[in-house]
């Protein structure tokens, strides 16, 4: 307290995963002695982990989901005000004014202040039990709703669409997702994946519409809602639950002044500052490069980056720079594994695949590979996603393909797949890229003792995120083991 | 080696019993009879169980009188049977013959069946004489009358094999009739393409290998059917022929079904369940003529379950469905002998061998016959009835035989009541120890499976022998006997039976007396096998009735399109559908089903003494969604209680999607003798079906609450505690081990002196004195007592619920001599070898832990039932926990 540099004032707006993340990099840093801080936070409580939300619905509590450590903003003295949302920004004067009245002056702003949910602007959207999926407070409205509900749908058949339809399935709704695409994922999987993709979800008691869009919400015959679709369907519900895509929330940018992209976004540089070079945007609300990064993992790169960016950037050129980030995802839907990385819908010209599929084991594994086969470009796999891991690492660190690629997604060939990854990656290869942990540093954790997976979540952060780099980890911690006990045999 | 039948469920499997010579504790060996129709060699783990069950521990072995005080003593028949006659014939000569009630069961034999109710309807002249299969069998009974003019059930367990489609409609019969079950999935197996199709509101085993299953709500089916029904019209799938030349009623059937679900939304909605199931179920069954539609409890036990069954019939009718193999309608009974005692007229509305009360010329008929002094005139109170008429006194004399009512019946509590009011309340049983005999002025010891000697029918119409191949033990007498006995001290002829194949006789000749056109035609006709004498009946092989000349058996029924109306045609019932009578509120927001679990047999009066038996499921329990308990407030694994308008209880909850939303599940069987406060019975709705008189066990509104508690503990003894009743903790349960007795318990408040308390309740002085450990927290004691290198008992006590694997301790217990890294686990109250657990019983007949199959599964690389058989022998008997190892094997890999 009292120090000199504590005079700097920094006002956080939004206490997301991807503004909480900003203030743990502040406290790493030990920038938070520097500047004297101030988190605005319009929910009710700070940062939670909302990749996990649904979990709320298998139990987990509000409290379990958060991700602030016991009296993290105390021990380091960054204020947070919470149910203060900012109201208006004023550049010129650099401050902040406030929902409840309150002013706060600040020499360096972040907007972390991330999205909201689009809802379609069908008639009806507004009417009682038509929710969205993206907060606590939403899910508690989804669950109060779900109390005396039979049946729910799901508008929007993408990653969080299906999200809610597995909440929708936990509380014991009969559940339908309807999606405007012709599959499911559109984004991320193609033809093959989402068929496959939609066969397994329907077999987990899910009813699946695709190609349908809805014109209207009105009162039901047998249920709350009846919903009528262009195509002159119709479909009944109690609860219906909007998950067609996220919008920036870039409201308070846009009337402050600040650049924002012709469709939303506030847009930032290299460095995640914003058209005025006291103010950054990090997360969902940001534009970079024409593009909203609507994953967790380029949030967190970009929190990195503009932390590093307030540390160094007035004395020295500041190490990181956000150039933009791989929109690759692994997860597990109701129990169904899906993956999507790289250009996973081969448009690269020249670009070739490699399909297989199982129809009896329910698998589909598909690789982009470029023109001369030599490189991977991206993949998509349903029902099993094991070799994600390896694959994702091929196509970042640009390795050279094997004579036959195909031996990547063929069953037999998953030992050799497996073998080909740790050792051949180069130490600045990314293995966590939720954390941003790279192979040299991990290995270098291993050889300081850490030797198992919870120490190494616990020392490095890796595997702390989606989980997914988890099975490298291993190999990597197996890998030195063996080394271990060559040497004490050596010794011997 | 002696050919039986199994005495449990209505498969009526047969079973091979081999007595050895020596006198050890397992002296009899069971088997499946590899000739009997039923079973072909299977049986379940029940009936694999069975010689657990034939110990004389706590066997009633003499008569018992109760004084005023209620201290019982010992006494000679003699003096039992003349306290019972006396006690009849006061009551008879001050309030009349309607006074006297017997209430009986479909354990009993046909010939024990057949003679109290010749002495009731033909001597004592009322018909107030009612079975517990009013509580499961009754509305198939009326739903098949009006079907088909007489309770028919026209099929059998070959067409399960033989059908293209199996329609499952409130029968969890993976585990309530687990050999019919193993038939149609073996049958399965063989022709992958047949369909099974299950409708019942929770997921159970049986839905784990359906194509379909449809959870509809508790008490839509008739919905379903109407839907059904209205569907097969429209789509034309009609047998026009049959409808007009067979049946009657039709039009009828389909206006009140069109009426009331001519649209698909209308049953979705009705019956809760998506419509494009519901399309893809209708289409299912328009498109195959060879189906099966099985109904059971779930069916049955409901204030509309007779409208179900004609619901469910009506299709069949509709669409000619019946009649050959491989289709038609087919009821499966709860009991063994629920078929053999509907025969001989053991309900309070029929008279006997399948004649009316109602019809005077069947009355004339029976009267003749019997030669009898009177005849009921009218239809006596059915099992609900009954036990009100006791509670208000209007009746004052009852004789129980062979069932437990303070537990199975609905509102228990006020049936407890009830008998407390009874001036004269004889009990038939095999133990002292049931809730019911507890009340009683007289006990008579009865004789058990492996003793007595008789016929039972089962399901699919097969009448064949149960033997004794045991001696009787103690004063231990045949039911039949002892009502004859009575009805002699009575003044009445017509009971000088010596043998049970006299008694069999006399019910074979009634069944075919005036049995023809020119008489009462009617299908139940056994003649075929009257005149029997001792060796015949001895020698008799299990047959399909009718029998009307020796040595016919008659597997199907209907076939030459002949109904048992007087215009020999076929009835479609209209079935409006009616909702349960008692619907949930805000008090009671949930709705609460009952029903069985695998490895327990009704009240646990036999079962429970089986350890491999108590191992599946060793707790009382309920079964929610988890999200309606996170809406209770509620934890998965805690104790709650569960409350209705008409009682309370006291289990522990098991959370599991596979209960929709808004439902409970308790099973039926605990009692009094086996836990604190576990009587379902007690929270049901006293609701029952106009027709039939069944009442409405699947739906009662209820609540969930929590039910806190300062410690729990678990204590293994020799002997059984002495738990009474002002002092015992606020939850226990008495589970079977072998050579041992396991107590779950749990209380509130602070245990003074956990020591002493533990040490007093086990009530031992152990030769080598008290191991003990004492941790820091009050609660946190440990205690156990070896006798040399044997264990007598332990108890561990602990504020949470974190008490040692019951497992590993049950296995100490049965351990012929326990070691030094045994005590130190007694005190660690943890095995000291890892591998020790082998986790929660699966398969109970080879006692294969959840843990022991899961490594199997890993190490082998296992996928699939086959495999884990082959390598740990889990599921290879019984089979009944298939869809357990099935449900592993997918969850692990």
């Amino acid at each position: 307290m009292g120090t000199v540099m504590k005079q700097q004032r920094l006002v956080v707006i939004g206490n997301g995963m991807v503004g909480q993340k900003y203030l743990e990099r502040l406290v790493a840093d030990e920038l938070h002695q520097r500047y004297q801080v101030t988190v605005l936070c319009a929910e009710a409580r700070p940062a939670y982990d909302r990749v996990h939300l649904s979990e709320f619905f298998t139990g987990r509590s509000s409290e379990e989901l958060s991700l602030v450590p016991e009296r993290f903003f105390d021990r380091h003295g960054i204020e947070l005000r919470l149910n203060e949302a900012a109201d208006r920004i004023d550049l010129e004067n650099k401050a902040v004014h406030t929902g409840k009245g309150a002013t706060l002056g600040y020499d360096k702003l972040v907007l972390a202040t991330g999205s909201y949910p689009f809802v379609p602007p069908v008639p009806g959207r507004q009417r009682f039990g038509c929710l969205v999926y993206r907060t606590i407070e939403d899910m508690e409205a989804i669950m109060a709703a779900g109390r005396d509900a039979e049946v729910g749908v799901v508008i929007g058949g993408g990653l969080l669409g299906l999200e809610a339809a597995k909440s929708l399935r936990d509380i014991g709704l009969q559940t339908h997702v309807v999606e405007f695409a012709p599959r499911l994922m559109a984004v991320q999987v193609d033809d093959g994946g989402g068929a496959l993709l939609r066969r397994k979800i329907e077999q987990l008691g899910v009813f699946v519409h695709t190609g349908m869009g809805v014109t209207e919400i009105a009162d039901g015959e047998f249920y709350r809602h009846g919903l009528n679709f262009a195509g002159g369907e119709h479909l009944e519900a109690d609860l219906v639950v909007f998950s067609a895509g996220i919008r920036p929330q870039d409201a308070l940018a846009r009337h402050a002044g600040l650049a924002v992209g012709e469709r939303g976004g506030i847009i930032i540089d290299n460095h995640c500052r914003t058209s005025d070079p006291s103010v950054y945007a990090i997360g969902e609300c940001a534009l970079w490069g024409g593009r909203i990064y609507g994953l967790v993992a380029p949030g967190y790169e970009m929190a990195r980056v503009a932390a590093d960016h307030l540390r160094h950037g007035s004395v020295e050129t500041p190490r990181l720079q956000f150039t933009g980030a791989d929109m690759s995802t692994k997860l597990k839907l109701m129990g169904v594994d899906v993956a999507s990385f790289g250009d996973a819908h081969a448009s690269t010209p020249g670009a070739c695949c490699y399909r297989y599929e199982d129809e009896r084991k329910q698998v589909y594994k598909k690789l982009v590979v470029s023109e001369d086969g030599r490189r991977l470009l991206g993949g998509v796999l349903v029902g099993d996603a094991r070799e994600y891991t390896t694959l994702l690492q091929l196509m970042l660190n640009d390795m050279t393909l094997p004579e036959a690629p195909e031996q990547l997604i063929l069953p037999a060939a998953r030992s050799t797949a497996a073998s080909l990854d740790v050792t051949q990656l180069p130490d600045s290869a990314i293995l966590c890229q939720c954390q941003n942990v790279s192979k040299g540093v991990l290995q270098q954790a291993i050889a300081a003792g850490c030797c198992d997976l919870a120490a190494i979540r616990h020392g490095t952060g890796a595997a702390t995120g989606c989980g997914s780099c988890e099975p490298l980890l291993r190999t990597l911690l197996d890998g030195s083991e063996t080394l271990a006990e060559a040497l004490a045999e050596v010794a011997v | 080696m002696t050919c039986t039948t199994c005495p449990y469920c209505g498969v009526g499997c047969g079973v091979i019993a081999t007595v050895s010579d020596d006198n050890t504790p397992n002296r009899v060996r069971i088997q499946g009879d590899p000739e009997h129709p039923a079973n072909h060699g299977r049986l379940c783990v029940k009936g694999s169980a069975l010689a657990d069950t034939l110990s004389l521990e706590g066997r009633l072995l003499q008569p018992l009188l109760r004084d005023g005080d209620g201290q019982a003593q010992s006494v000679p028949w003699g003096q039992a049977l003349d306290r019972v006659a006396g006690g009849l014939r006061h009551i008879i000569d001050q309030y009349g013959p309607e006074a006297v009630a017997f209430y009986v069961s479909g354990q009993l034999l046909t010939e024990d069946y057949y003679v109290v109710n010749k002495l009731v309807k033909g001597w004592l002249g009322t018909a107030h004489i009612d079975t517990n299969s009013r509580l499961c069998m009754s509305s198939a009974v009326a739903g098949h009358k009006r079907a088909f003019g007489e309770d028919l059930v026209g099929g059998n367990y070959k067409d399960l094999e033989e059908a293209d489609l199996v329609v499952l409609v409130g029968s969890n019969t993976a585990w309530c009739h687990p050999v019919v079950y193993q038939r149609l999935m073996q049958s399965r197996r063989e022709r992958p393409e047949k369909r099974i199709v299950v409708v019942d509101p929770r997921r159970t085993a049986t839905c784990e290998q359906a194509d379909l299953h449809l959870p509809v709500k508790a008490g839509s089916d008739v919905w379903l059917f109407n839907g059904l029904l209205t569907y097969l019209e429209e789509q034309g799938v009609v047998d026009a022929e049959f409808v007009a030349n067979h049946t009657g009623g039709d039009a009828e059937a389909l206006a009140a079904a069109r009426a009331s679900a001519g649209r698909l939304e209308v049953v979705a909605k009705a019956c809760g369940v998506p419509l494009a199931h519901l399309q893809t179920f209708y289409a299912m069954f328009a498109r195959t003529r060879k189906v099966v539609t099985v109904f059971s409890q779930g069916v049955n036990q409901s204030a509309s379950g007779t409208d179900k069954v004609n619901s469910i019939i009506n299709c069949h009718l509709l669409t000619g469905r019946l009649g050959e193999p491989g289709m038609g309608p087919l009821s499966i009974t709860g009991q063994p002998n629920a078929m053999g005692g509907r025969e001989v007229g053991g309900l309070a509305n029929t008279l006997a061998a399948h004649l009316e009360l109602d019809d005077p010329n069947h009355r004339q008929l029976v009267q003749d016959f019997w030669k009898s002094p009177a005849i009921a005139v009218k239809p006596g109170l059915k099992a609900v009835d009954l036990f009100e008429a006791v509670h208000d006194g209007r009746i004052k004399a009852l004789w129980i035989m062979a069932t437990n009512p303070v537990v199975s019946l609905p509102d228990a509590d006020r049936v407890r009541e009830a008998l407390g009011r009874c001036e004269l309340l004889v009990v038939s049983d095999l133990f002292t120890d049931t809730d019911t005999a507890a009340a009683a002025h007289v006990v008579l010891p009865a004789l058990g499976w492996g003793e007595k000697d008789g016929t039972v029918t089962n399901s699919e119409r097969c009448l064949s022998r149960q033997k004794a191949f045991l001696p009787a033990p103690g004063e231990a007498k045949a039911d039949w006997w002892a009502i004859s006995e009575v009805a002699r001290r009575l003044g009445f002829e017509g009971f000088d039976f010596q043998q049970p194949h006299q008694i069999f006789d006399e019910h074979a000749r009634l069944s075919a007396w005036r049995n023809d056109e020119n008489g009462v035609p009617r299908a139940f006709h056994i003649g075929g096998l009257a005149g029997l004498d001792a060796e015949g009946y001895n020698r008799l092989r299990p047959c399909q009735w009718p029998v009307p000349r020796v040595g016919e058996s008659t597997p199907r029924l209907f076939k030459n399109r002949r109904f048992f109306h007087a215009d020999g045609k076929a009835r479609l019932v209209p079935t409006p559908p009616r909702g349960p009578v008692n619907a949930p509120d805000d008090e009671f927001p949930l709705v609460l089903n009952t029903g069985r679990i695998r490895d327990q047999w009704h009240t646990m009066t036999r079962t429970g003494r089986a350890p491999r038996l108590a191992s599946h499921l060793p707790e009382p329990f309920v079964e929610m969604h988890p999200y309606e308990a996170m809406l209770c407030g509620v934890q998965d694994g805690a104790l709650v209680r569960v409350a209705s308008r008409w009682g309370a209880m006291i289990v522990r909850l098991r959370c599991t999607a596979d209960q929709p939303r808004r439902t409970l599940f308790v099973p039926i069987h605990w009692n009094d003798q086996y836990a604190s406060d576990a009587r379902v019975g007690a929270l049901v709705n006293p609701v029952v079906d106009p027709v039939s008189g069944e009442p409405e066990f699947k739906h009662t509104p209820a609540s969930v609450s929590p039910f806190p508690v300062d410690w729990h503990a678990v204590i293994y003894s020799r002997f059984p505690l002495q738990l009474d009743k002002t002092d015992s903790p606020a939850y226990w349960v008495r589970i079977q081990g072998d050579g041992f007795l396991r107590y779950e318990l749990a209380g509130r408040g602070v245990l003074a002196d956990p020591k002493l308390w533990c040490q007093s309740l086990l009530g031992i002085e152990p030769p080598s004195g008290w191991l003990e450990v004492t941790q820091d927290s009050p609660h946190d004691y440990c205690t156990a007592a070896l006798d040399d290198d044997r264990l007598l008992a332990c108890a561990y006590l602990s504020s949470r619920p974190d008490l040692p694997s019951r497992n590993w301790l049950d296995r100490l217990f049965r351990k012929k001599g326990v070691v030094e890294a045994d005590v130190v686990g007694l005190k660690l109250g943890r095995s000291v070898d890892p591998a020790d657990d082998v986790g929660a019983m699966v398969c109970s007949c080879f006692s294969v832990g959840r843990n022991t199959i899961l490594e199997a599964i890993r190490d082998n690389a296992l996928t699939s039932v086959e495999g884990v058989g082959r390598c740990v022998r889990a599921g290879t008997n019984c089979g009944s926990c298939q869809p357990e190892i099935r449900a592993l094997i997918a969850n692990s890999s």
